[in-house]
């Protein structure tokens, strides 16, 4: 049976927010200001909060906050206060690890739901249900938890659940780390996290070195991309699919958010995904990443294939090269703003919200004083060029990669 | 004040005790992890009729998969019937478990990274368990706001390598694939990052791989602040009967009254570049 399932998505700033709630996510999760684990995202204010909320609402979507540090005695000042004004502010749930946050945010602002963060490791539902007689409302499954697990926890789990399904992987258990902690003073459960897991390290046995210079010892994952079991987790009744990286772009968001969408829609629709529609879904995904994905442990542990050697972390996308400002359907002219360099003959690739991605061909380029030239190479430039089909504000102009994962 | 250590040995036991030690930690493979050495159960049932005047624990910090729940009740019957004294777990299926035959009131919650803060603390000792041990990434003030403000149902890891990360993951068995060599992954292996000095350890068991720091904490003059707890523990994983027994005799010699200033000259003497104070005056603030 096809199930009505939540697509939640990260944001580090309101205008990712924006992307992410436009491009489909039916949730979307943000960190606020205070005691949130992603302290280098942009984090939100309580205004900033208000205007995501009011914009997702006008879309059905929501907004959670992460509230999910493990928080040290100095860092509670003022919680009730925030919570409230969180309330306040319409955000429908906080993703906490704290038992005392949990408690409290029930006890001062009981309009939020409390979900579990995936910091406390649930695996079994004798954990989840745990988690239920403490108070909360739903839990996010650790990422160990295999498909096979998955489903048997779901038969007959007494809360909500909710799995991630796409980007960056703790090698460790999430929360039971704290490499960070003893290699750079930056708090890995508190939002200092420097992940020191993906450096390289030489390794010794007994003295003796082993670990050939070429190729050192890292605990480096890779990236999660979970497509081949999105139908799988919508039959066995899973409530949530959550999309890691409150750091990661609107250019990435809008692609993968938009990916997932279709997919979930697919099935919803048609009871079915083929094999052509998930090789395209696939391929879309593939745009975005910046590191190589694997499908962590969907399938069982991950065999070397999953991890990365002689890679210490994300590289750059430049395939997205511009945002349409504006589009004059008379002369088909699009303004843009210029992201990454790109020049004229280049093959592109606009990606919308609203319509299937379509191509154009950069004939020419000009200046918003008419002066034609050959390369943007200048980032937020303003420019003008043709693109013979309508697009809208906002719409994201990319290099054309075909359908292959390049 | 409960004095207590992991050992590798039964026959140890003896000797602990006439050191100090007033419990120690027996731990069966499978449902416990990271430890210097696993008993049968057996093992353990003869060494508490052999030693009835101390106090036995053992360790269940696996994190349970749901198909591995059913072995998991039944570990936790047994464990009722010879009366461990305490039962430390980090899953908290272990404590919904305990909970259906009425032993909450013997586990000791030490989940090793969020027992940060005295809400939290609190909050969990409130669940009707018997005590907490407190995580170490916290400073000596941050331990003491705790003290004052819990229940005194508290423990401390003051002695012994620090574990650092805990991973599913087969890190070593994937590593040596990828390298094209082969090698024991029943060992423990050092690492080094390539542009630092700092040692830490490597191991891999059938649950996954851990970390733990090649410094060994230890807190021998910080232990006169410390007197109010219930129990300090000595984490006995890559440390040899002699090592441990000189531990439990330095903390024996602190309770005991001993100066502290003569104990911990003749404690760090031995080997003062092994040691180190863990984050006891290093915060671990650092956000940008």
């Amino acid at each position: 049976m096809r199930h009505s399932i939540e697509l939640l998505a990260p944001a580090g700033d309101l205008n990712r927010l924006k992307t992410a709630v436009r491009y489909g996510a039916d949730a979307v999760y943000i960190g606020g200001k205070e005691l949130s684990l992603r302290s280098r995202a942009g984090n939100f204010s309580i205004e900033e909060i208000k205007e995501g909320v009011a914009f997702a609402n006008q879309y059905g979507a929501k907004v959670y906050v992460t509230v999910n540090m493990i928080p040290h005695d100095e860092d509670f000042k003022e919680v009730e206060k925030y919570f409230k004004s969180l309330e306040d502010a319409g955000v429908s749930a906080i993703i906490v690890a704290s038992i005392h946050l949990m408690k409290l945010c029930k006890k001062v602002a009981p309009k939020m739901e409390v979900h579990i963060s995936t910091q406390q490791t649930t695996t079994n539902t004798a954990t989840v249900d745990y988690w239920k007689e403490i108070g909360a409302d739903r839990v996010v499954l650790a990422r160990e938890v295999t498909l096979e697990e998955m489903k048997e926890i779901a038969k007959t789990s007494s809360l909500p659940l909710e799995v991630f399904i796409h980007g960056g992987m703790c090698v460790n258990y999430s929360g039971r780390c704290t490499l960070s902690n003893i290699m750079t003073l930056r708090d890995a459960n508190r939002g200092g996290c420097a992940q020191s897991c993906r450096w390289k390290y030489r390794m010794y046995d007994d003295g003796n070195l082993i670990s050939p210079e070429d190729c050192l010892f890292s605990m480096s994952s890779k990236d999660l991309q979970a497509a081949s079991v999105i139908t799988a987790l919508m039959d066995m009744g899973i409530d949530s699919l959550k999309i890691e990286g409150r750091m990661k772009t609107a250019y990435y968001i809008a692609t993968v958010v938009k990916a997932y969408r279709q997919l979930i829609d697919t099935y919803h629709e048609n009871g079915k995904v083929t094999e052509e529609e998930m090789e395209k879904f696939q391929n879309e995904l593939a745009k975005a990443e910046n590191r190589p994905t694997y499908s962590g442990f969907y399938y069982g542990l991950p065999p070397k294939e999953g991890h990365l050697y002689g890679v210490n972390g994300a590289g750059v996308i430049q395939d997205f090269v511009a945002y349409v400002l504006d589009y004059d359907k008379e002369s088909q002219m699009a303004t843009i703003q210029v992201r990454n360099h790109f020049t004229c003959g280049t093959k592109m690739e606009v990606l919308s919200p609203t319509i299937d991605n379509e191509t154009f061909v950069v004939e020419e380029l000009f200046t918003l004083d008419g002066e034609k030239i050959d390369v943007a190479k200048q980032p937020m430039q303003v420019l003008k060029t043709k693109i013979p089909f309508v697009v809208e504000k906002e719409d994201m102009i990319r290099k054309y990669r075909g359908g292959s994962c390049q | 004040m409960e004095l207590l250590t992991s050992i590798q040995s039964i026959r140890d036991i003896p000797r602990y005790k006439s050191l100090g030690m007033t419990g120690c930690i027996l731990s069966c493979d499978y449902f416990a992890t990271r430890q210097n050495h696993y008993f049968t159960k057996e093992e353990i049932v003869c060494a508490m009729q052999e030693h009835a005047d101390v106090q036995f624990y053992t360790i269940v910090n696996r994190i349970f998969a749901q198909d591995e729940l059913q072995q998991l009740e039944e570990f936790l019957v047994w464990c009722k019937d010879v009366q461990f004294a305490g039962i430390y777990y980090s899953d908290p299926a272990v404590y919904m478990l305990a909970k259906k035959y009425g032993m909450e009131n013997i586990l000791i919650y030490n989940q090793d990274t969020v027992l940060t803060n005295s809400l939290d603390i609190q909050g969990y000792l409130d669940l009707g368990i018997k005590r907490c041990v407190i995580s170490r990434e916290i400073t000596l003030d941050e331990i003491l706001t705790i003290m004052n403000r819990c229940e005194n149902k508290l423990e401390l890891m003051v002695h012994g390598h620090m574990n650092l990360s805990y991973s599913k993951r087969r890190l070593l068995s994937c590593y040596f694939d990828e390298i094209g060599e082969v090698h024991s992954t029943a060992k423990m292996y050092t690492l080094e990052e390539e542009t630092r000095k700092d040692k830490m350890f490597i191991t891999q068991d059938e649950q996954g791989t851990h970390i733990f720091t090649g410094t060994r904490l230890q807190m021998v003059k910080e232990l006169p602040s410390l007197l109010s707890l219930q129990a300090i523990r000595i984490d006995g994983v890559f440390m040899n009967s002699d090592e441990i027994a000189d531990a439990i005799m330095y903390y024996a010699q602190i309770l005991n009254g001993n100066d502290v200033d003569s104990v911990y000259d003749a404690f760090i003497a031995k080997n003062e570049e092994l040691y180190t104070s863990g984050y006891l005056y290093q915060k671990t603030n650092i956000v940008k």
